[in-house]
């Protein structure tokens, strides 16, 4: 496509076009020129002959040409026949076209005609194939100058051009060279690679500043976390009453729901890196169950799990359990009854709730950070995260619900090549 | 035959994160020293004895990275280092273990996975905690006996088995594929083999008393609960 649409090609083509159309109006002309003044000759020579025989009429005799060529006619019945049915529909024509390729030109005198037969005196007849020959030889190397000329023309303004493509592609973003629009002469070319650069460092610096931030903020909210997750489980440890153990077992669950969330928003901060691996999706599932039990307790649910234990899916074992932990704790927090199946075949991890469904006024902004059902607790992302981390991971998924439930499907890719194209399989 | 205890130099310049892992660890019978700066820790790993160095990355002086770098150009043996650091993706594991590091642990991590790992590295077998109580449940590894409320349990050799990695899990529970795998590896097993050894395992751990022990939770996983006035 790109060779079809090649600018230099096009260049190419519209220079040899021009030189070609250029060169058959040079021709042209120049045969036009050449039969105008054979004609203006003829017609010349008729005219000196014509003045001789008026003065010979006057004196009473009859004109006689002095160029062997001219004769003179009395009366148009006179004139050779095939010159006289043209006559009588044209009568003002002075030039024709007679058999045997005989032409005549014709001079009308006061009583009379002068007819110059001139096939043997046609200048430009004799000279047409070597005139033809010699306009074809310009023509053609015309052609060749042009198109070498526009070759080199294009070379000159896309080669900067495809310097720049090649840097541009070649290069990690992070690894740019400083100031690479210097490397190019200041024309239009230039000027595009200065707006580049100045965009570029734009980006790099919104993405270091990001960079930064969410390193800072993993860096502040880890410690912290740690350092109560330590605290909590020295507590867990000790005697406890039971009023103590119930408090202690609500800062567990709200302890592990920071940890998660922090993973998951952090993970959804990082710019996608290839982190190859395969996991046996049953016990990463089961984890998850176990992870986000908390959610069911006190609800009378029944948890259907259909998913073979040789079922593998390629994905590292880490997101894939920030996945299925949003997906879990997003199915276990709204549904207050019933059963909620998890299935998995044909590549497609099916979770499917008995909840009362998302209302068809949020449905539409399901995937919108903030939306929230009636009876959610949460912050509303729920959905929302799930959305993004398969986008992230390039999963496709569907999310159906209805008064009687929500069904979210998650296919996963055959092998991890599908969503980390450049990625190495590491086994 | 008894071990000397494990000692461990902990570099950390967070003081609470340190207490932790100093409670957890002595606990657990282990003797640590303590820096809480980058250089002060490099003198001390080089000066002194440790089974195994715990490295927090970002420290005041000298850095983790430096310091491990440092230790393993210098020392005149394999000191384990375990860093423990707040960066978590691929690329910094993968510098970490370039500088020198035997295992990572990223922030926030459990405290007994930290102990186990530590144990791995000194290459140590699990100490010989002969009796671990939960509960009710008294186990003594060396007579290899449980009882529940002074009352011996008479187990067949599996479900002792499962009990034992339920008390060793407590109060995490463990999911159906974990426990299955730890019992008999990665062979195929019938899938009502758990199931079975389950039924045994309830008939003696809970049949006899008035509160059962043992929750399944959702059919993916088990666990022990105490009775609340436990």
């Amino acid at each position: 496509m790109i060779k079809k649409h090649s600018i230099h090609r096009r260049m190419l083509a519209a220079f040899a076009l021009t030189t070609l159309l250029i060169a058959l109006l040079f021709s042209l002309t120049t045969f036009l020129f050449a039969y105008h003044i054979e004609d203006r000759f003829f017609t010349g020579q008729l005219i000196d002959e014509a003045k001789r025989a008026e003065q010979q009429l006057t004196a009473g005799s009859s004109p006689e040409p002095q160029l062997a060529y001219i004769r003179y006619y009395s009366n148009a019945t006179a004139l050779p026949s095939e010159l006289q049915s043209v006559i009588q529909s044209q009568p003002n024509r002075t030039e024709f076209s007679g058999q045997e390729q005989r032409h005549y030109h014709l001079q009308r005198l006061s009583q009379g005609y002068l007819l110059a037969e001139v096939s043997q005196h046609l200048m430009v007849r004799e000279l047409r194939p070597l005139m033809l020959k010699f306009l074809l030889v310009l023509l053609l190397t015309t052609l060749l100058l042009s198109s070498g000329l526009a070759w080199l023309i294009g070379r000159q303004l896309l080669s900067p051009l495809q310097q720049l493509t090649a840097l541009l592609d070649n290069t990690s973003h992070s690894s740019l060279p400083a100031e690479f629009a210097a490397r190019f002469k200041p024309n239009e070319i230039g000027q595009l690679a200065t707006a580049l650069e100045q965009s570029w460092a734009r980006t790099n610096a919104f993405i270091e500043r990001e960079q930064l931030f969410t390193r800072d903020l993993s860096h502040e909210l880890r410690t912290p976390v740690t350092i109560s997750q330590g605290a909590l489980s020295l507590l867990t440890a000790t005697a406890l009453k039971k009023d103590q153990r119930e408090l202690v077992g609500r800062i567990e669950a709200a302890q592990q729901q920071i940890a998660q969330s922090m993973d998951t928003l952090l993970e959804l901060a990082r710019e996608p890196q290839p982190e190859p691996g395969r996991s046996m999706l049953l016990p990463m599932v089961e984890q998850s169950i176990l992870q986000q039990h908390s959610r069911l307790a006190g609800k009378d649910i029944e948890l259907e799990l259909a998913i073979p234990d040789t079922s593998e899916i390629a994905m590292a074992e880490a997101p894939l359990l920030i996945l299925l932990n949003n997906l879990l704790a997003n199915a276990f927090s709204y549904t207050h009854s019933g059963s909620i199946h998890i299935s998995y075949q044909n590549q497609q991890l099916i979770v499917k709730d008995s909840g009362h469904g998302i209302p068809a006024a949020l449905q539409s902004q399901l995937f919108s950070p903030g939306t929230k059902g009636p009876t959610s607790q949460g912050l509303g992302m729920g959905l929302s995260i799930v959305s993004r981390l398969c986008e992230k991971w390039q999963l496709q998924y569907s999310i159906e619900s209805s008064a009687t439930g929500t069904c979210v499907r998650i296919t996963f890719p055959l092998s991890q090549q599908l969503y980390h194209p450049n990625a190495q399989h590491q086994g | 035959m008894m071990t000397a205890p494990l000692s461990v130099l902990l570099i950390e310049d967070n003081s609470s994160i340190s207490a932790n892992i100093a409670d957890y660890f002595s606990q657990h019978g282990a003797v640590l020293d303590f820096a809480v700066q980058g250089q002060q820790g490099l003198q001390l790993a080089l000066q002194h004895y440790y089974d195994v160095v715990v490295l927090d990355l970002m420290l005041p002086v000298m850095d983790g990275l430096t310091l491990c770098k440092a230790l393993r150009s210098q020392a005149n043996r394999h000191i384990p280092v375990l860093m423990l650091t707040a960066r978590d993706t691929l690329d910094d594991k993968l510098h970490g273990f370039a500088c020198g590091a035997d295992d990572y642990l990223s922030k926030p991590f459990a405290l007994p996975e930290l102990w186990a790992r530590c144990q791995a590295l000194t290459r140590r077998p699990l100490p010989p905690a002969y009796q671990v109580r939960v509960g009710e449940l008294l186990l003594n590894k060396q007579s290899r006996q449980i009882s529940r409320q002074g009352q011996l349990l008479q187990l067949k050799p599996i479900a002792w088995q499962i009990l034992c990695l339920l008390i060793e899990a407590y109060p995490r529970p463990m999911s159906r594929t974990e426990l299955c795998r730890r019992i008999w590896g990665d062979e195929p097993t019938e899938s009502d083999a758990l199931r079975s050894h389950l039924y045994q395992l309830r008939k003696v751990l809970d049949q006899p008393f008035p509160k059962p022990m043992l929750k399944t939770l959702h059919g993916v996983g088990f666990a022990l609960e105490l009775s609340s006035d436990d």
